[in-house]
């Protein structure tokens, strides 16, 4: 037996097997690397300059934003080879571009002075041909390649946003909460002998009056978002600052509407948890977890108390100690508009 | 004396001209900060034009340059109003007037600029009981000028603010911007990260009206 043959049965038996890459993947390898490398140098160099602006107490709160980063294949070889990589694999998958380019950047990247820079999560690099892109390389130009020898196929360019503000960390909850109109602001006091830092009003913000007709009778409330319309709601305070009305019925679930703002538009939907639905003026059976849009116009209407596991059918008799009525009006947000003073004659 | 801004001026309006004005006299130090009303359509246009007029050095006193800019504003943009904040520092020391509802602050950070900043001086705002302004400059009323004076001693930070950011950014949060400046000198980018922090802190706290931050440092060696 050969000594050549002797080490392929030593390879089989251990089981691992060696796949040869094709040419693309050698190629994907090497400018993988090199890109990686480009990009980095590039987005510290734009870091780098835009740094000296600022103060370092300044960078320790916040960071940059990668806005661009522009790639320029060095000759017209290996911008043919990449146009072929990229097209070859968009035609597979139309995402490769982005899920690429999100492997040749970092999450984040910081400088020695303690500023950062932070790609957005659907940052997608830009490939620019320049003039050089289109021309081969004499042989000459061949050997530009870098003080330690390695060839240079890209030039690539970086252009940064910012600073922003870092965030503090907060739980997810708090933080959609406080996306909400209506949640609570904490504003600490100032530590201050001298003057007042003026009155503080929270801007107008939309509400909605409740009107509900139940076991009570006929009762009204003027509420701010988010709320939670359903049985004893009033009795759950929430620490977060939804509002909540209670409804004293007999068929009527715990938490029966929710009801909220999201960019100046008022929605509302049944939980999940939610037993029993509703029915609208209108005849439409709301589902559950479906978001319905409250008109800002018209008084909206619910008939509680709908089972739809036995068809959804309300007695001819039915009485509101019973079937709740819960009626929607969205109180309109003041204006904001600053009025002109007028002499009071 | 050495004196550096930063600004960031009608963050909410969207492509629009906006209905806040902010002029800086780099050569003068004078600063100025006006707040259109925004029922009335030329209101952005007469802030713009007062913040330019009274960001100019003038020889007459205030009382007396505001009477008359008030009757040229009447005659140039009639049914329309605004705020005025205005900031001179010179050797004599620093000068702050205003008439509307906009925010005017001045902190110092004493003890040769060891101690932490505090707010010694906040003008006067022209409100009633709706939060409406009493008074603006080119309105119907147009009485009072407030006026305050500091002497030329130490680091002082003024923050101004249109009405919207004013009344969103709580008093934690603008110190807690504030304290940011140390005791070196800032730079201009400084000043206008902080404005556009403060102004973003109150478009995410619901703020819809334009929103106007400028800051100014200012250092008597």
């Amino acid at each position: 037996m050969k000594l050549k043959d002797l080490f392929s049965m030593t390879r089989s038996s251990t089981g691992v097997e060696t796949f040869q890459s094709s040419s693309t993947d050698a190629f994907a390898d090497s400018i993988a690397l090199e890109l990686r490398a480009v990009a980095t140098a590039a987005i510290k160099r734009a870091l780098e300059e835009r740094e000296t602006r600022y103060m370092k107490s300044v960078l320790d709160e916040s960071y940059f934003v990668l806005e661009s980063l522009v790639v320029t294949p060095r000759d017209r070889e290996i911008a043919k080879s990449l146009d072929a990589f990229l097209s070859v694999h968009e035609a597979v998958d139309s995402g490769f571009r982005h899920k690429f380019f999100q492997q040749i950047v970092q999450r984040e990247y910081r400088s020695s002075r303690g500023s950062c820079v932070r790609v957005p999560e659907t940052f997608e690099a830009t490939i620019q041909l320049g003039a050089d892109s289109l021309e081969s390389m004499s042989g000459e130009e061949g050997f530009q390649v870098s003080l330690k020898g390695r060839r240079i196929s890209f030039a690539v360019e970086a252009s940064l946003g910012g600073p922003l503000k870092r965030e503090t960390v907060q739980s997810p909850v708090a933080k959609a909460m406080a996306n909400l109109t209506g949640a609570p602001s904490v504003r600490a006091p100032i530590a201050n002998p001298g003057a007042q830092l003026g009155p503080r009003d929270t801007p107008s913000a939309p509400s909605i009056d409740v009107s509900v007709s139940d076991s009570r009778g006929n009762t009204h409330k003027l509420v701010g978002l988010p709320l939670v319309i359903g049985r004893n709601s009033a009795n759950s305070a929430d620490p977060m600052g939804v509002q909540s009305v209670g409804v004293h019925a007999t068929y009527i679930s715990r938490s029966q509407i929710v009801v909220f703002e999201l960019m100046g538009t008022i929605y509302y939907f049944i939980p999940e948890g939610a037993s029993l639905t509703c029915v609208r003026h209108d005849g439409l059976i709301l589902e559950r977890q479906k978001l319905y849009q409250l008109a800002s116009s018209d008084v909206t209407t619910f008939r509680c108390g709908i089972d739809t596991n036995v068809g959804g059918v309300i007695p001819s008799d039915a009485t509101p100690a019973d079937f709740p009525v819960i009626h929607l009006n969205v109180h309109a947000a003041q204006p904001d508009k600053t009025p002109r003073p007028r002499a009071i004659s | 004396m050495r004196c550096v801004h930063g600004a960031t001026i009608n963050l909410n309006s969207f492509g629009a001209m906006g209905f806040d004005a902010f002029s800086a006299n780099v050569v003068d130090h004078i600063f100025t900060l006006c707040d259109g009303a925004n029922s009335c359509p030329n209101s952005g246009s007469a802030a713009t034009w007062l913040s330019e007029t009274f960001s100019q050095a003038h020889p007459d006193t205030l009382d007396t340059q505001l009477k008359v800019r008030h009757a040229q504003l009447c005659a140039l943009f009639p049914e329309t109003g605004s705020t005025l904040l205005r900031l001179a520092a010179d050797d004599g020391g620093i000068h702050m007037a205003s008439i509307g509802d906009s925010f005017l602050w001045l902190f110092q950070k004493p003890w040769g600029g060891f101690g932490p900043w505090r707010c010694i001086d906040q003008m006067p705002r022209d409100i009633d009981s709706k939060g409406h302004p009493t008074q603006l400059v080119g309105s119907e009323v147009c009485d009072i000028l407030h006026e305050s004076h500091h002497p030329p001693v130490g680091r002082y930070c003024a923050v101004m603010m249109s009405d919207g950011p004013g009344l969103s950014v709580s008093p934690a949060q603008l110190l807690e911007r504030v304290a940011v400046l140390g005791r070196a000198e800032p730079q201009d980018h400084d000043l206008a990260y902080l404005c556009r922090s403060l102004a973003l802190q109150a478009q995410k706290s619901g703020c819809r009206d334009d929103i106007s931050v400028a800051i100014v440092w200012i250092h008597y060696q």
